[in-house]
């Protein structure tokens, strides 16, 4: 099981980019994309992780029968998994985006902070 | 050797009454010192007999109550008790009083009795006048207190006990055994003090006659007044023979209690004749400086 | 029994119904929300039933095949207390919101009920993802609840929160990911143990694991986002985050523990304990109450975290995880819950300003919340603290334990200050001007009170599994309870039940007394009956102050009686809380009895950690200086010592006058006795040696000396009592010091005394400034005339106090100036001199001030002080007058007691003489020549009146001037002016200067590190990915 491949590489950049896109984007549309970019990034790391070289997906069907599937499938609890991600990303992202129209309707600005008024 | 109760109760009296007699002859000479000091004629020796004798003649109409009445009463008990918690006299059965009662702490205590008890009645007069001579009297006094009670714990340590009698007994066999000369910083300490409790010049201004008549006893009249004069003779005779006694070899005989008494007591006219007089504040602060620090010095000397 | 998947069923179903039902109506959506929340709560209780009556697990798994292949739940007793905790939190929580919830949105009722789901999957799950799955859920929820009533602020919070939350499900996630791929699996039991977790790669996935849970627990200061959802969220789903949800999240946290390694568990310990004191410390400077409470939360929460890591770090077994951080989760839980909902029903918006003040039974909730809060007794905290101390002291984490104080000192700054502003109805500083009405909150008030009594429950049973069995330890708080139950009976009858009540206690109690202890009960019991009848003075009912009164008087009694170290140290806490509650209802109660509860926390914390290290657990059962150091240092907080006297003067002053009688006589006595028994478990040494004695003594002088000099210059008569009590202390503090038969002795002859004459003085104080209706003592005088036995009594506790023969005070003088003599102390033996003559000052300007001179004209008509302080005063009248004349009477006890524990005796007694080696006082003698020449002198004094007459009080010899008015003419106002001018330098309040300065640090530095918290939900992202960044290289150095 080698740990390092291209999918996990870029799964780890694209988590740092959407990190560093939430952190420094005032824009709060901006950030809510910088973090979906990041959970890109994890579902990217997480499909990776289940990845096993020379191997096909997991699905019956002529590439792999029921008897071989343990051999010659790559592993799949990763990649349902990541379909779990990918649905409460989802939904946190639509969250966030109807939060930020509703923030933005009752009167404050687009930029994250517009909304410190309360502090310390 | 013990005398019978009867018997000790009128040696008591005895007692006391000498300490009266010349407690008031006593005033009356150093009144009379005083006066040829300041160029003047003076009163006869005698003079507070007949002030007495006039005081306690006279009608009073006045009073304000219980505690205005109890006053005095307080005042001369705590005088006649002082003297009575003293050893007069080294031996003898006639002055040795109720010493048995206590030690030099008791005799130290009990001075506050008359004081306390005097400006209480003075207080329920109401004068204004009479609370501020308490006020600053009490002021003073916390302060002589505290070179007075450095000097007695040095004195304590020195001698190794607080029994006045014991510390007289020490005191024998010559005047160098003298506590004036064996231990000389708690006698300055303490003469110093004295001159605080005496309220003679410059520890004057708690009867200051001038801005607050004659302070606490201000509203007291005839024969309340003749109990305070009386108190006045007995009470400093009580303190003069408690200083005799702790520092100057105390007394085998009564003519020399009488010179030595005499000598002690002196000394406040001599200073209170030359000095001017403090305002409280600077009583306060003068206790507390240096003869404060001689008492120090006193106990540090012995004591380590 | 009932499958917990059921429970998944049932709220998804009903979420889904929701809407439909809420189309025939609010009505019916709303019954089958509450029915739904009802059976929850139902069968979370019937679990927790059958699981305490079977121990056991059920392990559940879906679809019917075994792990791996599917999700695993668990359900036993620990879960099952959980889901109590989420399910009666829930409960409460959604009766506080229920307009809200009835007048939003159905989607409301439907968020609600997917975060209490969310929550129970997090307890209930064994699998990894799935439980980042019900992560997600209870978040989804949570954000969504926060922002449901459409308010600008919820929602910014809310999306702040998401923020925050976002980042951590990105670590989790990674974390989870590598830990399947390092051990095949996601179920945790599997999981446990396996081989891919060692190594760098495992720590670090474990790690991604922790830190995303770590920051769902909200520790400092990556807690800016929840702070301000705290703030933000309506007070009822304040206390869903903060009970239900901490609750689930902790015990997500519990059950990645096994694993986790040492060096993970020492991240949450400290990331924990830090937390705890750091937030606390933040919300000192919070007056906005949720946020305050917001504060609180995240402190607590990491407290509660800090004890189960400590717990898994260093105790073998679960007990220590059950008792601790159990304890201290569910009475954060309730206690948070009650709070929250208490804010709701007394604030409109949550910025400390009050609608109203509550009645007596919901101010003793508040006040029960606040108290089991802030850790003190009975309630779950405070065992859970005991035990969490004397682990970590035995296990040497020193730092660790004065965390855990520190925190617990601010939180109960903050808490009880909040609490004050409740009970007497707002921020204004003068209450008694305008008297805020009592608001009448009807079933708003169900909730915190459930809370409370559901706290105490819990704390009594906590108590009683610790053995706690002696009725004489249940006394207070049955005797509170009995007496708040009678509150609505008239004063003067509960006065005298109080009375018969405290008689009972000595009555029950007396015959298991040593002579030591009776010595003691003496003054603390006898003084408490005599006391509490005093307390019938008041007309009316005295709302409030019997059940503390009675409380406060029986801790005492057991504090005398308790056998074993954590008892005594329960009925301490106690009587400081009942202590603080009396001061605080003074009518100008409020910044003394906050003063006083700072100095009895931080002093009795130091007590606790001394008894632990004295408790045999560190050096087994030796004599500790260090454990005797810190006992004592707590007990000369108690006993006002200099320095540490601050509390002293108000909290004396301002409590009502009986109960301040009671302090200053009787209260500060327990001091005394605990110093004394402390000397006696943990030996005489004190770190320093001999040196270190030497220092006591010179505090107990120096505060007799100052405290005397302090007292002269007051102009309020309870003021002057109560630096003249710190003086007197001094005194005894000293004579403690030395530490043989003569000290010794001297100290309780002191105690005893300054108990009865000081109760006389006290109790004549009430009397007079009852009559006047003031304190101020140049407003009064002459009053002898109208009280002469309130006179007496005064006349009589001065001379004693005085120290002037014959009375019983002059035995102390010679006991205290002969044992300080004899010890070589001699310059204390001066400056005791120096003190006792200032004591004159103001006990001459009192008296005179008081009852001589100059009535005024209002008061011409008053009358004498109630029987009710006057019979009180002649006992110990009677009392001072017999130990005046034989003072063997209590002498020979006192020596009994000394002379067991100090057999070479320096005083004894022949005949009536006591004899020391340096002289001898026969009281006796003395007593009888000064009343035979008093009265001679009266005799004599009587014979040569000729009839005088009483004459009017401004027949005065005034040189040519008329008396104007008696205003004019009572010479009392700055009675010592030149004494002002020539050592009123030395009373400046230097002490107060000193500790104000170290709040005003506490606060400054507060306010400095809040500013951390810039409102700036970036900011708090960035915070968040730091401070995970941080821990990990906390981890790496490790």
């Amino acid at each position: 099981m080698s740990d390092v491949n291209i999918v996990t590489l870029i799964g780890v950049a694209l988590l740092l980019v959407g990190f560093y896109g939430a952190l420094s984007r005032p824009n709060v549309i901006k950030m809510i994309v910088g973090f979906a970019i990041a959970d890109t990034g994890v579902n990217m790391i997480i499909v990776a992780v289940g990845y096993l070289p020379g191997r096909t997906a997991p699905i019956l069907d002529s590439a792999a029968d029921a008897a071989g599937a343990a051999a010659r499938m790559v592993d799949p609890i990763p990649q349902a998994l990541v379909l779990t991600a990918i649905v409460i990303g989802l939904a946190v992202t639509a969250l966030m985006l109807s939060f930020a129209v509703r923030m933005r309707r009752s009167g404050g600005g687009m930029a994250i902070d517009s909304y410190g008024e309360q502090k310390w | 050797m013990e005398p019978s109760i009867p018997l000790r109760i009128a040696y008591a009296f005895a007692s006391l009454a000498v300490i009266t007699v010349y407690g008031l002859l006593l005033i009356g000479s150093m009144a009379r010192i005083s006066a040829k000091v300041q160029g003047r004629v003076g009163q006869p020796v005698w003079q507070p007999f007949i002030d007495i004798v006039k005081s306690s003649g006279k009608r009073n109409s006045i009073s304000h109550g219980v505690m205005f009445w109890l006053g005095p009463v307080f005042r001369l008990a705590g005088g006649v008790g002082t003297y009575m918690f003293v050893p007069a006299v080294l031996g003898s059965v006639v002055f040795q009083n109720f010493s048995m009662s206590g030690d030099l702490l008791l005799v130290m205590y009990f001075i506050f009795f008359g004081q306390l008890g005097m400006a209480l009645g003075a207080s329920e007069g109401g004068h204004p006048y009479s609370a501020i001579g308490v006020s600053r009297g009490l002021a003073q006094m916390t302060a002589f207190e505290v070179p007075f009670a450095l000097s007695i714990i040095s004195i304590a340590v020195q001698y190794g006990t607080l029994d006045i009698t014991k510390i007289v007994m020490a005191q024998q066999g010559g005047f160098l055994n003298w506590t004036l000369f064996t231990n000389p910083l708690a006698v300055v300490a303490a003469m110093i003090a004295f001159l605080g409790m005496s309220g003679h010049n410059p520890f004057s201004v708690v009867i200051a006659p001038q801005e607050i008549p004659i302070g606490p006893p201000t509203e007291y009249q005839s024969n309340l007044l003749g109990m305070l004069q009386t108190n006045r003779a007995v009470f400093n005779g009580a303190k003069l023979v408690l200083y005799m006694n702790l520092f100057f070899g105390g007394a085998t005989n009564v003519p020399v209690m009488v010179v030595k008494t005499f000598l002690i007591y002196f000394v406040n006219i001599f200073v209170g004749q030359a000095f001017p007089r403090f305002r409280t504040d600077q009583a306060i602060r003068f206790f507390l400086g240096v003869p404060t620090l001689i008492g120090i010095a006193a106990v540090v000397l012995f004591a380590f | 029994m009932v499958t917990p998947l059921a429970i998944f069923a049932a709220f998804l179903a009903t979420g889904f119904l929701l809407p439909l039902a809420d189309k025939l109506g609010r009505r019916v959506s709303a019954t089958l929300f509450w029915a739904l929340l009802a059976g929850f709560a139902g069968l979370a209780a019937y679990y927790l039933a059958s699981f305490v009556a079977a121990p056991g697990t059920l392990e559940i798994y879906t679809g019917g095949f075994e792990p791996p292949l599917v999700i695993a739940l668990r359900l036993g007793l620990e879960e099952s207390a959980a889901l109590a905790a989420v399910a009666a939190v829930a409960l409460l929580a959604a009766f506080s919101m229920r307009k809200a919830l009835h007048e939003a949105p159905v989607s409301g009722m439907m968020t609600f009920l997917m975060l209490v789901m969310g929550l129970s999957g997090l307890v209930l799950t064994r699998d990894l993802f799935n439980l980042f799955v019900f992560l997600e859920i209870s978040g989804i929820a949570g954000y969504a609840l926060l922002g449901f009533d459409d308010r600008r602020l919820a929602m910014s919070a809310a999306f702040k929160y998401m923020v925050a939350g976002g980042i951590a499900s990105a670590a989790y996630l990674v974390g989870v990911i590598y830990l399947y791929r390092l051990t095949g699996t996601l179920n945790l039991d599997l999981m446990i143990g396996s081989a891919g977790l060692e190594g760098a790669a495992g720590a670090a996935a474990v790690f991604f694991v922790l830190a995303a849970l770590l920051v769902e627990l909200k520790p400092f200061p990556a807690n800016g986002w929840a702070i301000d959802a705290y703030e933000a969220a309506n007070p009822g789903l304040g206390a869903l985050f903060s009970g239900a949800q901490a609750t689930a999240m902790l015990f997500a946290l519990y059950k990645v523990f096994p694993l986790l390694s040492d060096a993970h568990l020492a991240v949450v310990m400290w990331a924990g304990i830090v937390t705890f004191a750091f937030s606390n410390l933040v919300g000192l400077r919070q007056t906005a109450t949720r946020r305050m409470f917001g504060y609180s939360s995240a402190g607590q929460v990491g407290f509660v975290a800090a004890a189960l890591a400590f717990g898994a770090r260093y105790v073998e077994g679960s007990d220590f995880a059950w008792l601790v951080a159990g304890g201290l989760l569910v009475n954060h839980l309730l206690a948070k819950t009650g709070l929250f909902l208490l804010s709701a029903a007394f604030e409109s918006d949550g910025d400390g300003s009050m609608k109203g003040r509550p009645g007596t039974l919901v101010a003793a909730a508040a006040g029960v919340l606040v108290a089991a809060l802030v850790g003190l007794p009975p309630f779950p905290a405070f065992w859970a603290k005991w035990d969490l101390v004397r682990v970590a002291l035995a296990t040497r984490e020193y730092a660790f334990v004065a965390l855990v104080g520190a925190g617990g000192l601010f939180e109960a700054w903050y808490l009880f200050s909040w609490l004050v502003r409740l009970v007497k109805g707002g921020a204004d500083e003068t209450p008694e001007a305008a008297p805020v009405p009592v608001l009448r909150v009807g079933a708003d008030g169900v909730g915190p009170v459930l809370a409370a009594l559901g706290i105490a429950a819990l704390g009594g049973l906590s108590a009683w599994t610790r053995g706690f069995t002696d009725p004489l330890f249940w006394a207070p708080l049955a005797g509170g309870l009995l007496f708040l139950a009678l509150d609505r009976l008239p004063g003067k009858l509960k006065a005298l039940l109080a009375t018969a009540a405290i008689a009972a206690f000595g009555y029950f109690a007396l015959p298991s007394m040593s002579e030591f202890q009776k010595l003691f009960a003496l003054m603390i019991l006898g003084g408490g009956a005599l006391h509490a009848f005093a307390g019938g003075y008041l007309t009316g009912r005295r709302a409030g102050h019997f059940p503390l009164y009675v409380m406060t008087v029986l801790s005492l009694g057991y504090a005398l009686v308790a056998e074993s170290a954590l008892g005594f140290f329960m009925a301490w806490e106690l009587m400081a809380l009942g202590g603080y509650f009396l001061v605080l209802q003074g009518a100008k109660g409020r910044s003394a009895s906050m003063i006083y509860l700072a100095f009895s926390i931080g002093g009795a914390f130091l007590m606790m950690a001394g008894l632990q290290l004295g408790g045999g657990l560190i050096g087994g059962a030796a004599p500790s200086p260090a454990a005797l150091a810190l006992v004592g240092l707590g007990l000369l907080a108690k006993l006002g010592a200099f320095g540490l006297h601050v509390w002293l003067p108000g909290a004396y002053a301002e409590a009502a006058d009986d109960f301040s009688s009671f302090f200053s006589a009787s209260l500060s006595k327990v001091a005394v006795f605990a110093l004394m028994a402390a000397l006696a478990v943990f030996g005489e040494a004190l770190p320093g040696g001999e040196l270190a004695w030497r220092v006591v003594g010179w505090v107990g002088i120096l505060g007799a000396v100052l405290g005397a000099l302090a007292a002269i210059f007051q102009e309020d008569a309870k003021y002057a009592l109560a630096f003249s009590s710190m003086g007197q202390m001094g005194y005894v503090l000293a004579a403690l010091a030395m530490r043989d038969q003569m000290g010794w002795t001297t100290a309780l002859y002191l105690a005893a005394t300054h108990f009865l004459y000081k109760g006389m003085m006290w109790l004549s104080v009430a009397g007079a400034s009852l009559r006047t209706g003031t304190r101020t003592m140049y407003l009064m005088g002459g009053l002898i005339k109208r009280m002469p036995i309130s006179f007496v009594s005064f006349l009589v506790g001065i001379i004693a106090l005085s120290g002037v023969p014959p009375l019983t005070g002059f035995g102390g003088k010679w006991l205290l100036y002969h044992s300080l003599i004899a010890k070589g102390w001699y310059f204390e033996a001066a400056a005791s001199f120096l003190a006792s003559g200032i004591a004159f000052l103001y006990l001459y300007r009192m008296i005179h001030s008081i009852f001589l001179g100059q009535p005024k004209d209002e008061h011409r008509t008053v009358k004498e002080a109630p029987f009710w302080l006057v019979l009180p005063q002649l006992l110990l009248l009677v009392a001072v007058i017999a130990f005046s004349v034989f003072p063997r009477l209590i002498l020979d006890p006192i020596m009994a007691v000394v002379g067991a524990r100090y057999p070479a005796a320096g005083f004894a007694f022949e005949g009536q003489t006591l004899v020391s080696s340096l002289g001898y006082w026969n009281g006796l003698l003395t007593i009888v020549v000064v009343v035979v020449v008093f009265v001679l002198t009266f005799i004599w004094m009587v014979m040569n009146l000729r009839k005088p007459r009483l004459v009017k009080q401004f027949n005065i010899v005034f040189a040519a001037e008329r008396p104007f008015r008696p205003e004019t003419t009572h010479f009392a106002f700055d009675f010592f002016a030149p004494y002002r001018r020539a050592l009123g330098f030395l009373v400046r309040g230097r002490s107060e200067k000193a500790w104000t300065a170290v709040a005003g640090l506490a606060t400054s530095v507060a306010g400095a590190i809040r500013r951390l918290y810039t409102g700036n939900g970036q900011t708090y992202a960035l915070h968040v990915v730091l401070y995970v960044g941080i821990l990990y290289l906390f981890l790496g150095v490790r």
